[in-house]
């Protein structure tokens, strides 16, 4: 995919937050251009919403700063909240409120007045496919209704950066195919997004970018081929042989070059660090070692593979 | 916007559709849930019915109601019936919205939204506007019909509705205030019980004031027709919104962003208190006396109220943090002159700490001159009303100011000690102010009782032993049992102490006002560049937006 324009609109300068000893965000620092979608993705207690939330001028970095459109969200958080619309990973629902008028109360509270304010409404609740559901009381609405009022009311002032934390979580299929073109029509429009999640394939079909991040550190970043390609050198085998088991998962335990063997009946399965050629020599050595093989097969490893090897799985 | 099927309708609907775009946002939404809320309509149809139940009770149990003139009984009835809702559950109310706005999560995202924090606190108070006036109301036609029962007149109904609507107003602000104080859970739950408790106590502390008429006369008894009625109520409705003023201006700075500068308004407004105050007092002492002591004898009254406030004050500005946010430094002043000028309304610690002092000297150079004048222009009736002179109060101001020089001097240099390893806010500023006043007074207190059972001193010894007590010399003050040597002595001693202390303290004051002004970024001025080049189109502006 490619970056639409060179304007960075979220700049992260060494950014870090601290509470007491635990480190959520721990030196990080990206950019993300206007109209990219930013990947933000990172297993639980990884520093997204953190980070995410000192975007959104709710939380202080302890050092370091971050821009939206050139604006320090420490310094001029009221620029940065005209231009940037954030949906935190919970609802925040009023009592006795229904869809409209909370829609039409964050419509006043940015500001928008009259036929602007009411223009604002019919497209949001348009885009977000909401029209029917206008009057309906918010405490009644299911997760996809909800998901879906939260984007209408982070992007109900039209901003030019969205920060989207874990929109797709609860969401079935369905759904989360319609979140996903309605991201992908909001960056088309040039609407610069940062959206976080910990599954690395639900944003790799959206994203430009991904950022893979870990205990508050930044440990990949690039388009999800660059991520992918950064590991390709890894490949998951599968073997069938007929017998001889034994001595073949002896020989597989004795290479530097195999891990994570498992077998099952006839099969094995491993992880292989090399490229094709390689595997065409294991296949080879395995055939000059009379081990009786009837099926070779190697195959890339998939983003969830990638994504557990990146990450280490440790817990803060 | 439903479809109106008149003209007159459809003429209501697009006023009505105008008119709100006006408004603000935070009333129109909690306009429309109180519309809907069970939490509204059931208070608003108990009180209805509680008027109606006492309408038919007191008809048929008073049988003067044909006769007599039994307006006041009837009236002082409704008024207890409103004064419940007015002073218990709109001033709660308050305090919940914004509490529960924390709860729900929906406060943070509100406060990432354009409105401003001012909007905010407004929004709130409009509301709680809006359910006071849905409750009287409900009263109006019952306060109406004890009207017609004659026994009360016009200006006793207005004025004591006057007073009730400016309570409630005013503890609404404070509610607001103190639900703006702390964000943890756990502090919240504590304090919610300590508001309702104390909104009950004020409500059936009410019930003697008004079952006696007092509220009729205030204040002190005049009668409606004198001047000094007018005055002494003016007075008294000033301090009300003083302390109203101090309460919605730390709610406005509470709702603040960290970087922003959330000092100078409120010390702007803790200077205003103490002027109006002194001013009154003042004016009020020389109107009504005829004596020096009638003038003399207020001023050293007011002054047990002026420095505590002033002590209380200091503590949570000597709280604040001496760093200035580069969002700040961008607004100091330019020139040598304004630096100097407003170098004490710019947020620290030891600017805080220097405006404290600076403010109580002021107040205690203010009484003193007044004494001295009061003492040359008046005549000296020595009436039996004379139990304090200018010499006892030249004392007594100057005790006031040096204990809270002491006191605040230890302080601020603890303050500044532990933050060196821990965090320590305004409100941890204030506790620790407390716990060393508290200390200051307690051991000396002790040792001297204490010790005093072994071997007798007489009083002077003791006054010299209790000097950092200050409860106990400022009593001894008052009750003139001060000696000049003794005052001299603890001159002497706390005011040396106390200018060491001074020293101690005044590197880190200069160290806070030598920080520089820094200019504003390149795109933050391009942005108002561009906001200033075209004409913006004319947007309905908010009347309570500011
Ligand atoms: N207010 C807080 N006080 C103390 N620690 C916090 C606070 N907020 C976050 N943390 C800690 O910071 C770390 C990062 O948390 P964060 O919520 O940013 O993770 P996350 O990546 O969003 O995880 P998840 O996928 O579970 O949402 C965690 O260890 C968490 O315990
Ligand atoms: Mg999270």
């Amino acid at each position: 995919m490619i970056s639409r324009g060179d304007r960075p609109m979220i700049e992260l300068y060494n950014l870090h937050r601290f509470f007491g000893r635990t480190r959520a965000v721990d030196n990080i620092s990206f950019t993300v251009r206007e109209g990219n979608v930013f990947g933000y993705i990172g297993p639980n207690g990884a520093g997204k919403t953190t980070s995410m939330r000192i975007l959104a001028t709710l939380d202080h970095p302890t050092y370091g700063d971050a821009y939206v459109d050139g604006f320090s969200v420490v310094d001029d958080p009221d620029h940065v909240r005209r231009r940037l619309g954030f949906m935190p990973d919970y609802f925040g629902a009023y009592a006795n409120v229904n869809v409209y008028e909370y829609l039409d109360f964050f419509a006043r509270s940015y500001g928008l007045r009259g036929k602007d304010r009411l223009k604002a409404l019919k497209y949001t609740m348009g885009f977000t496919k909401l029209d029917g559901l206008a009057e309906k009381p918010m405490t009644g609405l299911s997760k996809g209704m909800k998901q879906r009022l939260c984007l209408g009311r982070a992007m109900i002032h039209n901003p030019s950066v969205l920060v989207l934390d874990e929109p797709a979580a609860g969401l079935d299929p369905r759904a989360r195919i319609q979140l996903r073109e309605m991201i992908r029509e909001l960056a088309d429009k040039g609407t610069t997004i940062l959206i976080s999640s910990h599954i690395l394939t639900e944003l790799a079909e959206m994203c430009d970018t991904v950022g893979i991040i870990e205990q508050g550190q930044l440990l990949a970043m690039g388009t999800v081929e660059e991520i992918r390609g950064e590991t390709a050198e890894h490949a998951a085998v599968h073997i069938q042989t007929l017998d001889e088991m034994p001595r073949l998962l002896a020989w597989l335990h004795a290479r530097e070059d195999v891990a994570q063997v498992s077998s099952e009946g006839k099969n094995v399965r491993f992880d292989f660090q090399g490229d094709k050629d390689a595997q065409a020599k294991l296949l080879k050595e395995l055939v000059q070692e009379n081990f009786p093989i009837i099926a070779f097969g190697a195959k890339e490893r998939s983003l969830e593979e990638v994504f557990m090897s990146i990450t280490e799985g440790k817990v803060q | 916007m439903p479809r109106a099927k008149s003209k007159l309708g459809a003429w209501i609907d697009r006023t009505s559709f105008r008119a709100a775009e006006f408004l603000n946002p935070i009333l129109i939404k909690e306009g429309r849930q109180a519309l809907k809320s069970r939490g509204f309509s059931v208070p608003f149809l108990l009180v209805l019915l509680a008027c109606l139940f006492w309408s038919f009770l007191g008809v048929s149990i008073n049988e003067n109601v044909y006769y007599g003139a039994v307006g006041w009984d009837f009236f002082s009835a409704y008024y207890l019936i409103l004064a419940f809702p007015l002073l218990v559950i709109v001033p709660f109310g308050a305090f919940r919205s914004l509490t529960g706005e924390r709860e729900d999560g929906t406060y943070e995202l509100l406060s990432i939204t354009t409105l401003r924090p001012l909007q905010i606190v407004n929004g709130k108070l409009a509301s709680a506007l809006m359910q006071m006036a849905v409750y009287l109301s409900a009263v109006a036609p019952c306060i109406a019909f004890t009207y017609l029962l004659r026994g009360i007149d016009l200006f006793a109904i207005a004025t004591m509705l006057f007073w009730l609507v400016s309570a409630s107003l005013l503890l609404s602000v404070f509610c607001l205030m103190l639900a703006t104080l702390t964000t943890a859970k756990h502090w919240q739950v504590l304090m919610s019980v300590m508001v309702i408790a104390a909104l009950m106590f004020i409500f059936f502390s009410t019930f003697p004031i008004v079952l006696e008429g007092e509220l009729q006369r205030l204040p002190w008894g005049l009668a409606v027709e004198t001047w000094e009625f007018w005055a002494g109520s003016f007075a008294t409705f000033s301090g009300v919104s003083m302390i109203g003023a101090l309460s919605y201006s730390v709610a406005h700075a509470q709702l603040k962003f960290p970087t922003d500068n959330r000092s100078t308004s409120v010390r702007i407004v803790m200077l205003l208190c103490s002027v109006v105050y002194t001013s009154w007092i003042g004016w009020a002492s020389y109107t009504f006396s005829e004596s020096a002591d009638d003038v003399i004898a207020p001023i050293a009254i007011s002054a047990a109220f002026f420095f505590p406030f002033w002590f209380i004050m200091g503590a949570f500005l000597v709280g604040e943090y001496g760093e200035l946010s580069r969002r700040i430094r961008r607004t100091l002043p330019k020139t040598m002159a304004g630096r100097m000028f407003t170098a004490w309304f710019i947020p620290g610690s030891g600017t805080g700490y220097v405006f404290t002092i600076c403010c109580a000297g002021a107040g205690s150079i203010f009484g003193i001159v007044m004494g001295f004048y009061a003492d040359l222009r008046l005549p000296n009736t020595n009436t039996m009303f004379r139990f304090i002179d200018t010499r006892q109060l030249v004392q007594i101001l100057v005790y006031f100011p040096l204990y809270l020089v002491f006191y605040l001097s230890i302080g601020r240099l603890l303050v500044v000690g532990l933050r060196k390893r821990i965090h320590v806010g305004v409100v941890a500023s204030l506790l620790l102010h407390l716990i060393i006043l508290a200390t200051g007074c307690i051991v000396p207190f002790a040792v001297d009782n204490i010790s005093m059972q072994t071997n007798f001193r007489d009083m002077e010894t003791r006054h010299i032993i209790e000097t950092t007590n200050v409860f106990w010399v400022l009593i001894e003050a008052y009750e003139d049992n001060i000696s000049g040597t003794i005052f001299a002595l603890h001159l002497l001693g706390l005011g040396g102490v106390s200018m060491i202390l001074i020293l101690l303290n005044l590197n880190s004051v200069i160290k806070e006002i030598r920080q520089q002004r820094v200019a504003e970024p390149k795109r933050v001025r391009e942005e108002k560049a561009a906001q200033a080049g075209p004409p913006a189109p004319a947007l309905p502006t908010n009347p309570f937006s500011d």
